[in-house]
């Protein structure tokens, strides 16, 4: 055999879906809404966390690899990933389960981990897992799961463990794991103050490459959590109160110093590098307006990306602009509806529409170079009618700032509502009915042939059946209101277009034949591979044109090639 | 006028026209052939990919990741040298 990858830690991200290649069964992509980052409806992206967990454990000296089986699968088609896996040597394999749209594809891909290397310890973690821990004690292949916002010591100290050949009793916070079958619970005592405690290296994340295609988009997290309690998202306040086993303290920031160290190892690269500074809105503006500067003296730098919850003061914006005079700075803003009644029941609203239209004129007066809108169905007392509403208003405003860079985009909270946010918990009390509570029944879910069986929710207002009709009649709409509005281009209309017409014949033909017989037939299943097949071959959705599939910083850039070839050719031969 | 100048200014043009209605800027007033097309934000990360894509179809020819540089797409001039190239390398 070929040589291997060895480290004491292998990071290990999966598909969300395995084996998305073979699929022909389900349309791959109906819901995905990856427009704010260039991956496929596989969700090839692995958690910033796990460079967090790389440069951390290194600085112990404990050797971490990362490997992304998603994305290996994806550049190369014929892959055998078992045989990849044999390839694989470490006392411990992690992996994510941060997403819940990846709960069938991890779970799958550890269970091949756990049949070729039987020895590793298998670890889980992230916010889904946080959720789920002790149910995942249920799947044999599972032997761990870390709970938490930041597993950086727990993770240390049971890679060191395993490493000094501990195989039980393992004494590491919040883990709960199976020693000889017996389930053991360490409890969730490590809640640290300062998040990720490390400095990311970015500096031989890209390839070398002279293409401009290579999209050097990278992304700071300076802080998680948030001081919001917005009721669909397991990442707010009410969220982390009961599922992180925090109390006052719910936003964990980085401390300044680490990513100052983290700015300075950005790269030179031939096309200027964007970075999407993450959950902006919990940052104080002195924070804020160093990190700014700190990323404009960079000089590599082109352009930065904001979220804000509220309409930030015009004073603070004009020091933004002053302070990085060399960068275009974009902001997005999630109103979530055009109807502030429903923005203020999402936990949004603190303006009206007049108060941001002012504000978008203001801002874009002193140099703010762009805002993006986002709004989103499946929200309380949100009807067809008013998401449609919402499309209209987005064309007037389109129409009102006629040359800046003003985007709206909509789309559905398909097929999931996060478990541990405030609906989930309290559906009745929101007017929302949910259907999958477990983590299996969410894993079975995803590869039913049906679409509306994955939903694990409708609300009074909007059933299950409107949910999928309703968001491809507002995708549509509004795409072809920013075709009007030389938001995009005539030539990604056509596409767009014809790729929603595309997805609607497909998902109805699939509703229909399950109707009438139960199963689909065989011509259909080859429209449905054909689509399945394409969709991959574009780094979006529905919405988008082609992008390119390599260059991304979170693509592998562990296994070597002659690692692949090896999998690859007998995958081919077999 | 011979048949390949022809063929040449009918790919400048082709480009140009794409250009003019497809660029993520107002370019009301045209774009001289020596204008930067990735600093003036005619071309941005998308407008590079639907390009590609456009002349792909447009003149027959296949454009490797590779050759997506900032030297063969900085200027109107550039640009359509670089796909006459391809064009001429396609035909042989
Ligand atoms: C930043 C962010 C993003 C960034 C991702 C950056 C990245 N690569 O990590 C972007 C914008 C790209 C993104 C995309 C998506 N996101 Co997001 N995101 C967030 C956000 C705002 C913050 C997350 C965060 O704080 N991370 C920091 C910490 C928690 O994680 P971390 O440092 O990466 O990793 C630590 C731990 O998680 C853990 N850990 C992680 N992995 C592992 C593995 C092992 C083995 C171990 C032991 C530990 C471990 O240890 C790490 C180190 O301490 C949250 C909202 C929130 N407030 O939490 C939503 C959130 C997590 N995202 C969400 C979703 C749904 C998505 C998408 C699926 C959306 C979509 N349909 O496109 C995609 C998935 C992208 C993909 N995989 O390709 C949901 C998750 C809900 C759920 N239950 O599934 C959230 C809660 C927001 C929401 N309600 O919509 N997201
Ligand atoms: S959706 Fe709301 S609660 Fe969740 S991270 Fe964003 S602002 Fe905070």
């Amino acid at each position: 055999m070929s040589s291997k990858v060895k480290a004491d830690l292998i990071l290990i991200h999966a598909p969300a879906i395995y084996d998305f290649r073979d699929r022909d069964d389900f349309v791959l992509g109906w819901y995905a809404s990856q427009e704010s980052s260039n991956v496929t409806p596989i969700f090839e992206m692995h958690p910033l966390g796990f460079l967090s967990i790389k440069s951390f454990l290194g600085e112990r000296d404990l050797d971490v690899k990362i490997v992304n089986v998603a994305s290996l699968m994806l550049k190369h088609p014929t892959l055998d990933v078992e045989k990849l896996l044999e390839h694989l040597d470490a006392p411990v394999i992690g992996l994510d389960l941060h997403w819940l749209p990846h709960c069938q594809g991890s779970i799958e891909v550890a269970g091949l981990v756990k049949k070729v290397l039987p020895e590793s310890f298998v670890v889980f973690g992230g916010i889904v897992s946080t959720y789920y821990a002790r149910e995942m004690m249920q799947y044999p292949q599972i032997d761990g799961v870390i709970r938490g916002y930041d597993t950086l010591e727990p993770l240390a100290e049971l890679v060191a463990q395993a490493k000094r050949g501990v195989r039980g009793r393992f004494n590491v916070e919040n883990m709960i794991y199976k020693d000889k079958g017996e389930v053991v619970d360490n409890g969730h005592s490590y809640t640290p103050e300062v998040l990720n405690d490390v400095a990311i290296d970015w500096s031989k994340m890209f390839p070398k490459t002279s293409s401009l295609l290579n999209m050097p988009n990278l992304m700071v997290l300076p802080n998680t959590g948030c001081q919001q309690s917005c009721g669909w998202c397991s990442g707010s306040r009410w969220a982390y109160q009961r599922m992180m086993n925090v109390e006052k303290k719910t936003v964990f920031h980085r401390r300044s110093e680490q990513l100052a160290r983290e700015i300075l190892t950005f790269p030179k690269t031939e096309s200027p590098l964007s970075v999407y500074t993450l959950q902006a809105y919990s940052e104080s503006s002195p924070r804020l307006l160093d990190y700014l500067a700190a990323v404009s003296d960079s000089g590599v730098v082109k352009s930065v990306s904001f979220e804000q919850f509220r309409l930030t003061k015009i004073s603070v914006l004009k020091q933004m602009v002053e302070v990085a005079p060399n960068l275009d700075i974009y902001i997005n803003l999630s109103p979530q509806s055009h109807d502030v009644e429903i923005s203020r029941l999402t936990g949004r609203g603190t303006y009206t529409n007049e108060e941001m239209e002012e504000w978008i004129a203001a801002a874009m007066d002193i140099g703010i170079k762009g805002v993006y809108l986002w709004y989103t169905i499946g929200m309380p007392k949100q009807t067809h009618e008013s998401v449609m509403e919402t499309v209209a208003y987005s064309a007037r405003l389109m129409e009102r700032f006629p040359n800046d860079k003003i985007i709206p985009t909509i789309f559905g909270m398909v097929p999931f509502l996060d478990p541990g946010c405030q609906w989930f918990e309290e559906p009745d009390q929101h007017g929302y009915t949910v259907f999958h509570r477990d983590l299996e029944s969410h894993r079975q879910s995803l590869t039913q042939p049906r679409w509306r069986d994955a939903m694990n929710y409708e609300t009074e207002w909007m059933k299950r059946d409107e949910f999928l009709p309703s968001m491809y009649e507002a995708m549509q709409v509004m795409a072809n209101h920013k075709a009007d509005y030389g938001r995009i281009t005539r030539r990604s209309i056509d596409i767009v277009n014809g790729r929603i017409d595309h997805l609607r014949h497909l998902t109805g033909s699939i509703d229909r034949a399950m109707e009438t017989d139960g199963r689909l037939p065989a011509s259909l299943k080859r429209e449905i591979g054909a689509h399945n097949d394409e969709i991959l071959s574009y780094a979006a959705d529905v919405a988008l044109v082609k992008k390119p599939l390599s260059g991304r910083w979170y693509d592998d850039h562990t296994v070597p090639r002659e690692i692949i070839d090896a999998c690859v050719r007998e995958r081919a031969a077999a | 006028m011979d048949a390949q100048t022809i063929e040449n200014d009918e790919v400048h043009k082709k480009i140009y026209d794409y250009l003019v209605e497809n660029a993520g800027v107002n370019v009301s007033g045209g774009i001289d052939p020596e204008e930067n097309l990735l600093d003036s934000g005619i071309l941005d990360s998308l407008g590079i990919a639907e390009i590609t894509e456009y002349v792909e179809k447009e003149f027959g020819i296949e454009i490797d990741e590779d050759e997506i540089t900032s030297q063969n797409y900085r200027t109107l001039t550039a640009f359509t040298a670089f796909c006459r190239e391809k064009i001429a390398a396609s035909a042989t």
